[in-house]
């Protein structure tokens, strides 16, 4: 098991979440869903063992608390913890993360290395962090809302490149996203998380249970304004399986 | 005399120039300015028990750098520092108006030449030996951890432990630059001219060496210009520096209007 979690609560920020059990195994893709403070970001922070928690987290099968294995692990943060004002260039933030695999063509930033992050755009470094979150090859791949910032065009590309390391290098790939019908294609299992309910299974199984289960509307996690459009676009990608 | 005024001085310059670089990136200019005042309380416990106060002092001042990074409650960081640094304020002025002692109290609170003897100058060397080894061994996890501290915990770098040992030397490299700039003057010559290079907006290795040859430059000229017109020695290179962080401002705002 690549991830395995118990009877998770999570006290962070004056509010609980819990999780009862979550599981991922070796060439998973699982989309994390949820509403804006739902949690989706403190349990993966949980997972890493970023933040306290209660229960038992265990990764590549050893608790968290003591796993040291961090190079076969690659994450990507939230967007808007980037520190723009720093004296780093996009080379060296790819660095951080390794050099076992070299994405800056792939993703568009060999003509950027020497750049600091300041000189160069919002997509630009949300890129050089995918890069970097890629740059030691990693087995499992986390990814908190790899899409922020990025323009479609840079989404199917970066969605392509996920398909390919999750279908072709059997990377597992654990994903927060918002927008469900961007990655409904790639992701084998769903979990959504609002608060104390929780839910993850295969994909199938979680969008038709999600509503029953627990309240959380896919309407609202496909965002509230274009709902009934998101709604109809997900009915219609749901035909197709 | 001269020869020890230089070594001790230039050591100090870079030791200063390149953590005072990592205060600035790590948002910390509050406990360096903390740690400095801290400085001058442990200096009074050495004076008053009739000991080294430079030993009192460091291990004074390490002990409030660790004690910084415990606190952990209702009460914000920021404020703890506060009172920590009025406290020891407080602690140094009792302890020199209780030990009638024959030093001076404006040298200690603004620098002099006078200050700096064979003593002070072994002391700084030994810490820069030590310096170089940390900063060679560190300086990747300190430049990792500044910029992002949570991806830098999934890499497996302990960033408690880096900002400890960080603390560490800074404390005892902070007490050693006292009596070349004073205590009031000691935390502006840590952040000041790492500041100035982080105006020139390069990457990691020119703003490190721009901030030596900031600290170096102040250093230097402050020392000539202290000796020439006997002005306190802090007065003198902090004045400086802060001259060259206005040359250097203006000369960037000039250039962004140009472009």
């Amino acid at each position: 098991m690549i991830i395995s979690a118990s009877n998770i609560s999570i006290h962070y920020d004056k509010e609980i979440f819990k999780i009862p059990s979550f599981k991922v195994k070796r060439g998973d893709f699982i989309t994390i869903l949820g509403p804006n403070g739902g949690g989706k970001t403190s349990f993966i922070k949980a997972i890493l063992g970023l933040i306290p928690f209660e229960g038992t987290i265990k990764l590549f099968d050893k608790d968290v608390k003591i796993f040291d294995e961090w190079e076969k692990i690659g994450y990507l943060p939230q967007f808007s913890f980037t520190k723009v004002d720093f004296p780093i260039t996009i080379k060296e933030v790819i660095e951080m993360g390794g050099n076992k695999r070299d994405l800056s063509k792939e993703l568009g930033l060999n003509n950027l290395l020497d750049k600091l992050i300041s000189e160069v755009s919002g997509g630009e470094r949300q890129r050089a962090l995918i890069a970097r979150a890629l740059a030691n090859d990693p087995e499992l791949i986390i990814l908190d809302e790899p899409e922020s910032g990025l323009d479609s065009s840079w989404r199917s590309r970066i969605n392509k490149l996920l398909e390919k390391l999750n279908k072709e290098e059997h990377k597992t790939i654990v994903l927060i996203s918002h927008d469900l019908t961007n990655v409904l294609n790639l992701t084998n299992k769903l979990a959504c998380i609002n608060k104390t309910t929780f839910i993850h299974g295969n994909k199938e199984l979680v969008l038709s249970n999600m509503k029953e289960v627990y309240g959380c509307d896919i309407a609202l996690l496909l965002h509230g304004k274009n709902e009934h459009i998101r709604k109809d676009h997900w009915v219609v990608r749901e035909h197709d399986y | 005399m001269i020869i020890e005024i230089i070594i001790t001085s230039s050591l100090l310059a870079i030791m200063f120039s390149l953590l005072g670089l990592f205060v600035i990136l790590r948002k910390m200019s509050f406990i360096g300015t903390g740690l400095s005042h801290s400085a001058f309380g442990g200096a009074g416990i050495g004076l008053l028990l009739n000991k080294d106060y430079i030993l009192s002092s460091i291990i004074y001042t390490a002990f409030i750098g660790q004690f910084i990074e415990n606190i952990e409650t209702h009460l914000s960081r920021d404020s703890a520092i506060g009172i920590i640094f009025s406290f020891s304020m407080a602690l140094g002025l009792l302890s020199l108006f209780l030990s009638n002692s024959y030093v001076n109290i404006f040298s200690l609170l603004m620098g002099s030449l006078g200050g700096i003897n064979t003593y002070l100058m072994i002391l700084v060397i030994i810490m820069f030996i030590v310096f170089l080894f940390y900063f060679a061994r560190e300086w990747k996890n300190l430049y990792y951890t500044s910029f992002d501290p949570i991806f830098s915990k999934v890499k497996g770098i302990n960033n408690e432990r880096v900002e400890r040992l960080f603390l560490l030397i800074l404390s005892i490299t902070i007490v050693l630059g006292m009596k070349l700039v004073g205590i009031l003057l000691l935390s502006s010559f840590l952040i000041v001219p790492p500041a100035t290079a982080l105006l020139l907006r390069k990457n990691i290795h020119l703003t490190m060496i721009l901030s030596i040859l900031f600290s170096l430059i102040s250093v230097w000229s402050g020392i000539g210009v202290s000796y020439v017109y006997d002005l306190p020695l802090g007065v003198s290179i902090v004045l400086i520096s802060i001259l060259l962080f206005t040359i250097v401002f203006i000369i960037r705002k000039i250039n962004k209007h140009k472009i």
